[in-house]
C-alpha cells in the first residue's frame, strides 16, 4: 500500500514537472501578456537549462521553459515512471552502470559530434537523444526507490 | 526499525553541495549542467559515494539514506551556489534585475508596458529575488541530487554484492 502511494506520488510529480515547462507559454496564450508567474517558472528552470529559444520547442507562439534536449529527458523520465509497473521484471536485466552508460551515450555522441562539426543537429534530434537519458535515469531512480521493498516482499513470501 | 544509518551525513552532503556550487557557478564549467543538470547529479552521487566509504563492507547505502543525503546536498548546494553567485555579482558589478530583464527580453520579445513597470517595482525588493532564487534552487537541486544519490546508491549496492 505504501509503495502504491509512493508510486503515485512520483507519478504526480513527474506529470506536474513535465506540464510545468509549458505553463508560461499557456499563460501568455491565455492572458496575452507575460506575468510574474511566467517569469517565476522560467527563472526557476533557468538554473538547469540554457533556455535558448532557437533550441526550444515552441508552443502557442512561445518557447517552452526548457530546451528540446531537456524536454526529451523529462518525457523519457515520465515514460519510465508510466511503464515501470508493467516492465518491472521483463526488461532491463543489465547492470545499473550499463544502463547508465547506454542512457548517456546517445546524448554524449550527439553533443560531441554537433560541437565537433560532424553532425548538424536540430531540435528533433536533441529531443530524441534526450529520451533514452530520461528513461535510463528514471528507471534507475525507480528501481533504486522500490528495490528494498520488492526484496522484503520476496523474503516474506 | 530505523532504516537510516547513524553515521554522519553532514560531511558527504557538504562535499556534494560544494560540487554543485562550484560546477554551477564557475563560467565554463557550468555548461555541463545543460546535460541533465550533470553537476547536481554528480553532487548527489559523490555524497553517496563518500558516505558509503565509511560503512562496513557489504553494506550498501539504503534508498532512505540516499534520499536524505540528496535533500541535504540540494540544500547545501543551493546555499553555496547562491553565495558564490552573489560574490560573482558583487565582484563583477552585475545587476541582478538587469540580468533577469535581459534574460526574459530574449525569450518574450518586447515587454508590455505594465510588465516592465511591475518588474521595476521589484527594484526595491532586492532580497525577494534572492529568496526566490533560494526556493527555486532548493526545489530543483534537491530533485536532481536525490536522483543522482539514488542512482549511485543502486550502482554501488550492485558492486558490493
Amino acid at each position: 500500500m505504501k509503495s502504491l502511494v509512493l508510486y503515485f506520488l512520483i507519478l504526480g510529480l513527474g506529470i506536474g514537472w513535465f506540464l510545468a515547462i509549458a505553463v508560461p507559454s499557456w499563460i501568455f496564450h491565455v492572458e496575452g501578456k507575460p506575468s510574474f508567474l511566467c517569469c517565476a517558472i522560467e527563472y526557476g528552470f533557468s538554473s538547469i537549462c540554457h533556455q535558448i529559444p532557437e533550441r526550444s520547442f515552441w508552443i502557442w507562439g512561445h518557447p517552452l521553459a526548457v530546451c528540446a534536449r531537456c524536454t526529451g529527458i523529462y518525457a523519457g523520465f515520465l515514460l519510465a515512471i508510466l511503464l515501470f509497473p508493467f516492465l518491472k521484471r521483463s526488461v532491463f536485466r543489465m547492470s545499473s552502470s550499463t544502463i547508465l552508460i547506454l542512457a548517456f551515450l546517445p546524448s554524449v555522441c550527439e553533443f560531441s559530434s554537433a560541437h565537433g562539426g560532424i553532425l548538424v543537429s536540430n531540435n528533433f534530434i536533441r529531443f530524441l537523444v534526450g529520451i533514452p537519458l530520461g528513461i535510463g535515469l528514471g528507471w534507475l531512480f525507480l528501481t533504486g526507490v522500490f528495490e528494498n521493498k520488492t526484496k522484503r516482499k520476496r523474503q516474506c513470501q | 526499525m530505523p532504516m537510516t544509518e547513524n553515521r554522519s551525513k553532514l560531511i558527504p552532503a557538504l562535499m556534494g553541495g560544494s560540487v554543485i556550487a562550484i560546477g554551477s557557478s564557475v563560467p565554463g564549467l557550468n555548461w555541463a549542467n545543460c546535460l541533465c543538470c550533470l553537476w547536481v547529479l554528480v553532487g548527489g552521487g559523490l555524497a553517496v559515494y563518500s558516505y558509503q566509504r565509511g560503512l562496513p563492507k557489504k553494506k550498501g547505502v539504503s534508498p532512505q539514506d540516499a534520499f536524505i543525503l540528496g535533500i541535504m546536498v540540494g540544500l547545501f548546494g543551493t546555499l553555496f551556489d547562491t553565495f558564490l553567485s552573489y560574490l560573482f555579482r558583487e565582484t563583477f558589478g552585475i545587476d541582478t534585475l538587469q540580468q533577469i530583464l535581459s534574460q526574459f527580453k530574449g525569450r518574450w520579445g518586447a515587454f508590455s508596458e505594465e510588465f516592465e513597470t511591475s518588474i521595476k517595482m521589484m527594484e526595491g525588493l532586492g532580497p525577494w529575488i534572492v529568496i526566490w532564487e533560494l526556493i527555486s534552487g532548493f526545489i530543483v537541486n534537491s530533485i536532481f541530487s536525490v536522483i543522482g544519490a539514488l542512482v549511485t546508491a543502486k550502482i554501488l549496492r550492485e558492486k558490493r554484492k
